[in-house]
């Protein structure tokens, strides 16, 4: 059940319509009609996979009252490993077995030396990345004694398969979602109707921009060996919008959905375009992932109280772990190390907390100094995310080498059979200026035109549904729900 | 939530209006409204039936057939959906006598899968699912299924269809005026021997195994088949191409046997461009002037 179908729309008005006008007087009541909601609508994809959430579920629940009950460091650590064991190895099994087998193969047969070893046909659950990260995020925060563990079986499996989020995240830390199934939650009108405006625009960016544009970054990535260098680049930017439009309307959706049952979400997006310099673009885009590796793998090697070279170590282990999150290929390592290299040259000029407010904050436009600055940072983001899009080294190579040749100069040519791109342009002019304007804000309509007469308001949000209606790509799933 | 709730409806209310009044006016004007509602309506009076693509829907008019008559074809239709609603149809209309089968080129070697754009019709108004799956949940509205090709009908399209689902007036201002890009271009023949090399033989084998099932069970009902080919200008007949040899052979077999009738018309008109849309479909004009022949036709099978 995809976000952005008649079917979800469907599920999300009866849930709410149950949760808020049958259950709304009892709280166990209604964390376990989520639950049951959550388990259907994850169901939905494939009802197998259902056992793996909750073995995570049952083993973390058990993890943390058993690490809570014992004030031996040596004990808890123990249960701690085994949480880290059950979450990562099935992390590891589905998402990265025949990886290893590959390269483990490749490896020696690059030495003259057969091994034999044979890769199974594994089907990745989808979003086991999401929630594996989510329940070890509640058993590292226990084990730090950062947060007491429920007793309530019912709270930690709503909070573990939470549907809006469930599948691609925001990944939400316990320590801010658990206490919200534990307290009586309350509808207001305000909250009501700023989840509907985020959903709203998050349907716009996945269905018009990202669904669009995958259409032409998808030719242009299974074409590239026929293409031009200009081409190739166009296919990436179109790529960079597709990722964004695509990941961050999953998010806006995500946070819309559960602000309509009356739970706050981390945001995930904060205009990343806006963002002057890599540093600042990664510290905007999928923030909930950033700040996991940040508190549980960067400042557990040292994070930035370490001499300078550990510092930059620290960056390059988190990025590599970035990248195989993504998935197991070398184009998503080599991804992540793009951008670790990308990040140490800013921190070795000092120039990594350059940037930390909003861009032009107090004015209109930006500089055109911060306009070259922003593009500059969307133009290396494309070049990096050329390489997670592609389907090996190979590709990337090839795809590089006709980028920096003289075919860079040459006009684009798409297939004629691709629908015109014009409105596309426009569309995403659209979303860029929304975004704008928005930028303050937590999601780019949370302030936009509230202050106006309703028929202006409306009329907008008209004009938003009938770009979603009539220039809705083919429906596509989101991109994130592969890794 | 009562102010939510108050405010959703206002602006929720605009949106159902005209997402009812639309999606009532996209179902009551397109042609397979009018072909279900006559086969609804004329269950026990329907003697003739015909199938097919949208050649014979445009070379056809079954209301000005002399015996009682629906058609079924549709443009951008296949044989395999021909044979879904024989299916559907065959045991509901008792008074069935005979059936019109397409034979145009191609006929044999199409089929309409899953992604069909037209499955969303043919469960909307004929009950028939040909998706692979189940249906999706935004297809049992027209609307939702293509909203951007819907708008743009409602908008732009001055298409009209007679009680049978004929279309009494074209859509578009096409027309066919001798002057056609494709008639004058010296590549028309490579271009038509390309279009139709895109046709395999696997699925003429399928389409004439389930062609020749469906055409026993007429006989056996004593129903007369009819294997028809509506008329096609003379540079689209004069070419030849393993398809239409292969076409041919099919019905040969069919040559002597009782009850069966091939009426290859496609060289009928083959000189008139004025009675066509385009190389291979007649106008408006065209069926005007082949429904009679068709029916003086039938009119000879008929006991």
């Amino acid at each position: 059940m995809l976000f952005n179908s008649l079917e979800f729309a469907v599920f999300l008005s009866i849930f709410f319509s149950i949760y808020w006008f049958v259950l709304n007087k009892n709280l166990t009541y209604q964390n376990i009609f989520i639950l049951i909601g959550s388990y259907f609508f994850y169901g939905c994809w494939d009802v197998r996979f259902l056992s793996l959430i909750l073995l995570s579920t049952c083993v973390d629940f058990l993890v943390g009252l058993k690490m809570d009950a014992s004030s031996n460091d040596t004990i808890r650590k123990r249960w701690l490993w085994l949480s880290l064991a059950v979450n990562l190895g099935l992390l590891g099994f589905f998402k990265y077995y025949n990886f290893f087998i590959e390269s483990f193969v490749d490896f020696f047969s690059y030495f003259g030396i057969s091994v034999n070893l044979s890769t199974l046909s594994i089907i990745l659950p989808v979003g086991i990345s999401f929630y594996t990260f989510q329940t070890l995020s509640y058993t590292i925060d226990i084990y730090r004694k950062k947060l007491k563990p429920t007793n309530n079986f019912i709270n930690f499996a709503a909070y573990v398969s939470f549907f809006p989020q469930l599948v691609a995240g925001p990944i939400e830390r316990a320590t801010h979602l658990l206490p919200q199934f534990q307290k009586e939650r309350r509808f207001t009108y305000e909250q009501g109707a700023d989840g509907l405006r985020q959903i709203l625009w998050g349907l716009f960016t996945k269905v018009v921009i990202a669904d669009n544009c995958a259409v032409y970054a998808n030719y242009i990535f299974e074409n590239s060996t026929d293409l031009s260098g200009s081409t190739l680049l166009i296919g990436g930017l179109f790529f960079t919008f597709q990722a964004y439009g695509d990941f961050s309307g999953y998010s806006d959706i995500a946070i819309g959905t559960a602000r309509l049952l009356g739970f706050n979400l981390r945001e995930n997006f904060n205009y990343p375009f806006f963002a002057r310099n890599t540093a600042e673009f990664w510290r905007r885009w999928h923030i909930s992932l950033m700040s996991w590796f940040r508190d549980y793998v960067y400042i557990s090697l040292g994070g930035n109280r370490v001499v300078h070279l550990k510092i930059l170590r620290n960056i390059t282990i988190v990025f590599f772990v970035s990248g195989l999150w993504h998935g197991a290929n070398w184009t998503f390592i080599n991804w992540g190390l793009y951008n670790a290299l990308l990040i140490c040259l800013l921190i070795i000029r000092g120039k990594h907390r350059d940037y930390v407010g909003i861009v032009a904050k107090d004015r209109l436009f930006p500089s055109l100094l911060d306009l070259l600055k922003m593009l500059r940072t969307v133009l290396l983001f494309a070049i990096g995310l050329t390489i997670l899009r592609s389907e090996n080294m190979v590709q990337v190579v090839q795809i590089f080498d006709a980028i920096f040749s003289a075919s860079l100069f040459e006009l684009p040519s798409l297939n004629k059979q691709l629908p015109t791109a014009r409105p596309l342009f426009i569309l995403i002019i659209f979303m860029l200026v929304i975004d704008w304007i928005g930028r303050r804000e937590k999601h780019a309509l949370a302030n936009f035109a509230v202050h106006q007469p309703r028929i202006f308001r409306y009329l907008f949000y008209y004009i938003i549904l009938f770009f979603i209606a009539y220039y809705g790509g083919q429906q596509q799933e989101f991109f994130y729900f592969q890794f | 939530m009562k102010q939510f709730f108050k405010q959703f409806r206002i602006f929720i209310a605009p949106i159902i209006v005209c997402f009812t009044l639309g999606e009532y006016h996209l179902r009551t004007n397109n042609s397979l409204y009018y072909q279900e509602k006559v086969i609804r309506e004329y269950k026990t009076d329907i003697e003739c039936l015909i199938f097919g693509a949208s050649h014979n829907w445009r070379a056809i008019n079954p209301k000005k057939l002399s015996i009682k008559s629906a058609s079924l074809a549709q443009a951008g239709s296949a044989i395999n959906i021909d044979f879904l609603l024989f299916d559907k149809y065959i045991d509901q209309l008792p008074n069935l006598k005979t059936v019109i089968f397409p034979t145009s080129v191609h006929s044999l070697e199409d089929e309409r899968d899953s992604n069909w754009n037209k499955n969303h019709l043919l469960n909307i108004y004929h009950g028939i699912n040909n998706y692979e799956d189940r249906i999706p949940f935004n297809h049992y509205f027209l609307s939702t299924t293509n909203f951007k090709n819907y708008l743009q009908k409602i908008l732009y399209t001055t298409q009209e269809f007679n009680s049978h689902g004929f279309m009494k007036r074209e859509g578009t201002t096409l027309q066919f005026d001798g002057n056609n890009k494709l008639l004058l271009s010296p590549k028309a023949e490579s271009k038509i021997k390309n279009h139709e090399r895109r046709n395999n033989k696997k699925l003429f084998l399928k389409n004439t195994t389930k062609f020749d099932q469906i055409i026993q069970e007429c006989l056996n009902r004593n129903i007369k088949v009819v294997l028809l080919s509506p008329p096609k200008l003379a540079i689209f007949n004069n070419i030849k191409t393993p398809i239409r040899e292969r076409r041919d052979d099919f019905l040969n077999r069919y040559l002597n046997i009782p009850n069966v009738f091939i009426w290859n018309e496609e060289r009928t008109f083959e000189n008139r461009p004025d009675l066509f849309f385009d190389l291979n479909h007649m106008n408006t004009a065209g069926a005007d002037a082949f429904t009679p022949v068709l029916d003086s036709l039938l009119n000879t099978i008929i006991d």
